[in-house]
């Protein structure tokens, strides 16, 4: 141990407040150095005349100033406007007030961004993909890579659409008589005629809608009942397909 | 806080003037030494006064966290720094304004108590609190800290570093009353 030392650890030394090793080489050190000896004996003496100072007793009158002093306050208080006397009531909640309106707070905007987080999953989820942006006509798959919209008039984007499902009503049908082919090697002669006789049926049915109805730009609006023949024509080819044909 | 305590505190705050009375003679020694050795003997009515003002006002919002003692030394201190700390804005303000020379230090009492009493006016008002508060008051460090409102190592640093001070300062006195001691104990 070290003068550096003494002087850094002299206080607590003093107090007590140091393990009994560091104590052992701090009065080993005190041993061999007179002037770190003296230092610490004034330390000591220092502290013990500060225990041995006498208490200071207050002038009597003091209470007197004291209650009247407190009395003044008093009344200054009892001047001040109302709101004063309110607001020292108020803000001894207004610690755990502005706690609660913090936590309040964070919820919300927790409670926000997590709906929005949500809206933009389901955003994403509804969005098509791409394999489904190949296959839709060219409208729609403008509108979902937000481009341009071809400027059309309400009937042209009708016929449009009505074009476009008596071709899917046509690819469907052709596409059932085209598996019937190969299926029907396998039938009665009966079934087979059973067979032809309704779906004639259906065809003239269809054929008489279709120049009921017109072309598409003539009347665009009434097509239920061809689209009816139509839907009959494909249950019967799917149940053809399955090998039964109603009678 | 004892049963005493929760009386003496429950009277106060109803105002009534005995428990009052009482409050302030179970801690007026105590208070008032604490503000003469913090503020100076000279302004030590009118801290003493503004602390037990505080204490009075104050006491509607104490609850008990701390023992009433150590809450009471808290305002008592706080009353006596802030005055220490307005009453040297307002000199330095005053030595600006008007350039006059510092009155000479006074004359040192050969008594050791009232040189040391002396000694402890000079310090900075931190030093002198936290060494009233340890060694002539008898607080624990845990006691200074919570009043000071600082770290236990703040306080155990403060007072290390006030001793050393007063011992530079009464270095001569503490060794010739030593001297003094021994020779009294070899006759």
């Amino acid at each position: 141990m070290r003068c550096r030392d003494i002087d850094k650890l002299s206080s607590a030394y003093i107090d007590g407040e140091i393990d009994e090793v560091r104590a052992r080489a701090f009065r080993g050190h005190l041993h061999q150095c007179e002037a770190c000896r003296e230092r610490v004996a004034s330390e000591a003496d220092l502290r013990d005349a500060c225990e041995q100072l006498d208490p200071i007793d207050p002038p009597e009158h003091l209470w007197r100033n004291i209650e009247h002093a407190v009395a003044r306050a008093e009344i200054a208080d009892a001047e001040r406007p109302r709101v004063w006397l309110w607001w020292q009531r108020a803000r001894q909640h207004l610690l755990p007030a502005a706690v609660v309106c913090t936590a309040a707070l964070l919820a919300v905007v927790w409670w926000n961004k997590r709906n929005h987080q949500d809206m933009n999953e389901s955003f994403v989820a509804a969005q098509p993909s791409t394999e489904l942006h190949a296959t839709l006509p060219p409208l729609e798959t403008a509108v979902a890579n937000n481009k341009p919209v071809p400027t059309q008039s309400f009937t042209e984007q009708r016929i449009e659409q009505i074009d476009r499902a008596d071709a899917r009503y046509m690819a469907v049908i052709n596409e059932l008589k085209g598996m019937i082919t190969k299926e029907r090697k396998r039938w009665s002669t009966a079934m087979g005629r059973r067979f032809d006789k309704q779906l004639a049926t259906l065809e003239r049915r269809a054929r008489a809608q279709r120049s009921q109805v017109g072309p598409p730009e003539s009347n665009p609006a009434n097509r239920d009942e061809l689209y009816a023949v139509y839907r009959a024509q494909i249950d019967l080819l799917q149940q053809a397909s399955f090998g039964e044909v109603p009678r | 806080m004892g049963a005493d305590d929760a009386e003496l505190i429950a009277g106060c705050r109803r105002g009534e003037e005995r428990a009052m009375e009482a409050l302030y003679h179970q801690y007026k020694r105590r208070v008032y030494g604490l503000v003469t050795r913090i503020a100076g003997p000279a302004d030590a009515d009118e801290v003493d006064q503004e602390a037990f003002v505080r204490i009075f006002r104050g006491l509607s919002k104490f609850r008990g966290d701390a023992a009433l003692g150590t809450w009471i030394y808290r305002l008592a201190v706080n009353a006596a720094l802030t005055y220490v700390t307005r009453r040297s804005t307002r000199n330095k303000r005053t030595a600006a304004l008007v350039d006059v020379p510092a009155p000479e230090t006074t004359p040192r009492d050969p008594n050791l108590a009232a040189r040391l009493e002396d000694a402890l006016t000079s310090l900075p008002p931190g030093y002198r609190a936290v060494l009233v508060l340890h060694d002539i008051e008898g607080l624990s460090h845990e006691e200074c800290a919570e009043i000071m409102g600082c770290r236990v190592g703040t306080s155990k640093s403060q007072l290390h570093k006030a001793r050393a001070r007063m011992r530079d300062m009464l270095g001569p006195e503490l060794a010739a009353e030593r001297k003094h001691r021994r020779k009294r104990g070899e006759g």
